[in-house]
């Protein structure tokens, strides 16, 4: 008796369709509801934003279908802008997947101070973005300490790139290493051994045992740092306001300065679209491949 | 030949002691490495918060003159402490909202398999991944049309969807770990389903979602950009908004800036700290498929 009412208890708990009828909708539908408004519905408002010439400026806007479009296309500031996003980006992710690989490795073994060690490159994720851009401003300054010494990076438009790139890499280099040791904790130690009785170099086993078995977590840690990257603009605000002159504007920021500073809201509109587009084909492109290494694995 | 092989005997006998030097000096790289990149800035510019602004720009260090009044003007100048009262409110404010409906989606999403599940686990996952500023255009033309721009309700919306994704991952991941025949029992007894979730999974749910509490918490006293978009009034908003408020300002007053971006870390590096363990796990989160 109790055994068949543990039986029916169990298949209601698991997986039947049937058995559980409104239930799960009910409790899943506000928080659904409100994600899905925010998502879907702000989309679908941008979207509809976008064929328009909206503009807080002008008394009346009407549908301009693909103008906004057009306007990107031929617009040179969103064109540079485009291709400081992708510097920026590409460098941001390249360096920070190499040196928390780096670090990842380093921590992973067992020495005195090793949480301490951990922490102390995961505290400048922790701090704020604005923080972190404004304290770095501090010392990036003409007569600040790295700024004196490197003759006021901040002036020109390579350096204030590379200031941006360096401290968006110091501030993301703990959150690649927390993912990579998640997954160098997984690896079995017995393997490293039998490469070494084998008499691999250690360089040699990083290579064909360590990055192969943790490419799943690189792949999860790039495809978050491309799009927190890409959509970054409060780090660019702290730290050189997309100065001098544009050489920092990206894409975002750029989207940000029409939107809200400018209120050229429908041509905003249109640049939000075609960032979410890229927001989305790089998440797919990068589950393509993350498919195929686990296929390969 | 023979040269050879004990050569080798000998390399093989020498390598434990060898590999334990090298070791060593690897930590102590390490040490040294991590200490050099991740805590000389910081370490410097905490000792600019407290040497007195006619010093700043010496590179002298004299302690005897080691002062407070940077972080006095600070507060002042940045309104902090009215700014740090605000965000306090708005992220209890979230979390109230925030808690009960990620926990229950997370419960769900762990528990039921129903038509569209799949739907409702790829939009969490989706909003987890995508950040939200290519809606915060639409986003501010809609409050606006609810007169809630410059108004904390709609902020507190809006950090409750921002949030919301999050929470129901870890939710459902900490529900996944509770043993699914505590609740047969409770409803073997005769429990509703409901009563199963309130007096089984809640309990054994509350640290978990004590961690998820403190991700909100600390997701907004990071946030700027949004808060900074949709409220202009002085002393409402997030700190980093006080923070910017004195880096815009006309006459730049570098020791009580470099006392501000101390001041503003405070709260999230605080429960970093003391929650380390919980924290990492949120943070590997989003790496967890399926």
């Amino acid at each position: 008796m109790t055994d068949l009412a543990s039986l029916a208890a169990r298949r209601s708990l698991g997986r039947s369709r049937s058995g559980a009828g409104l239930l799960p909708y009910l409790l899943v539908a506000p928080g659904t509801l409100i994600v899905a408004g925010f998502t879907i519905l702000s989309l679908s408002f941008t979207l509809c934003a976008s064929f328009t010439d909206w503009d807080i400026g002008k008394a009346k806007w009407g549908l301009i279908g693909l103008g906004n479009y057009l306007r990107a296309a031929a617009d040179p500031l969103l064109i540079s802008s485009l291709i400081a996003s992708f510097v920026f980006v590409a460098s941001v992710v390249a360096l920070s997947i190499a040196v928390g690989f780096i670090i990842a490795v380093a921590l992973n073994r067992k020495f005195r101070g090793r949480a301490l060690l951990r922490g102390l490159v995961v505290a400048p994720w922790v701090i704020s973005e604005l923080a972190t851009g404004v304290f770095w401003s501090l010392l990036l300054r003409t007569d600040g300490l790295f700024g004196q010494a490197l003759g006021g990076p901040l002036n020109s438009a390579n350096g204030a790139m590379a200031c941006l790139i360096l401290v968006e890499v110091w501030r993301s280099v703990g959150f690649v290493t927390v993912m990579i040791l998640a997954s160098l904790q997984t690896i079995d130690h017995s393997l490293f051994e039998a490469a070494r009785v084998d008499g691999a170099t250690p360089l040699r086993t990083t290579w064909s045992i360590t990055i192969p078995l943790v490419s799943p977590s690189l792949i999860i840690a790039a495809i978050l740092l491309v799009i927190g990257n890409f959509n970054l603009v409060t780090m660019i605000i702290a730290l050189t306001a997309g100065g001098p002159i544009s050489a920092t504007t990206t894409v975002a920021l750029y989207m940000y300065q029409q939107s809200f500073v400018y209120f050229h809201i429908g041509y905003g509109a249109s640049i939000a679209i075609v960032m979410s587009v890229i927001n989305v084909a790089a998440m797919l492109i990068f589950m393509a491949i993350q498919r195929n290494v686990g296929m390969r694995q | 030949m023979s040269a050879t092989a004990t050569a080798f005997a000998t390399a093989a006998a020498a390598a434990p002691t060898r590999r334990r030097g090298t070791e060593t000096i690897l930590t102590l790289l390490t040490f040294a490495a991590i200490l050099a990149i991740f805590v000389f800035p910081m370490l410097w510019i905490v000792l600019k918060s407290i040497q007195p602004e006619s010093e700043v720009f010496t590179n002298t260090i004299a302690p005897q003159h080691f002062t407070f009044d940077n972080y006095a003007r600070a507060i002042k100048s940045g309104f902090l402490g009215q700014y740090t009262a605000s965000t306090v409110i708005l992220s209890l404010w979230t979390c109230v909202f925030v808690l009960p409906m990620g926990f229950l989606a997370g419960y769900v999403l762990a528990r039921f398999r129903f038509v569209g599940r799949d739907v409702v686990l790829f939009l969490f996952m989706f909003s987890l991944t995508i950040p939200g500023l290519v809606n915060l255009l639409a986003i501010y033309q809609v409050l606006n049309i609810f007169r809630l721009i410059n108004n904390p309700v709609g902020l507190i919306i809006v950090y409750t969807a921002s949030n919301l994704p999050l929470a129901t991952w870890l939710s459902r991941a900490f529900v996944l770990s509770i043993p699914v025949e505590l609740e047969q029992a409770g409803l073997v007894d005769g429990c509703s389903r409901l009563g199963a979730i309130w007096r089984i999974v809640l309990p054994l749910a509350v640290p978990g979602l004590g961690a998820v509490a403190v991700f909100v918490v600390v997701n907004v006293f990071q946030e700027f950009i949004v808060a900074q978009t949709l409220i202009t009034t002085r002393g409402v908003g997030v700190v980093s908004q006080g923070l910017r408020l004195m880096q815009s300002q006309y006459s730049l007053d570098y020791s009580a800036l470099a006392a501000g971006s101390i001041l503003v870390s405070v709260v999230p590096v605080a429960l970093f700290l003391i929650l380390q363990r919980q924290f990492i796990a949120g943070m590997t989160a989003g790496s967890v498929t399926g």
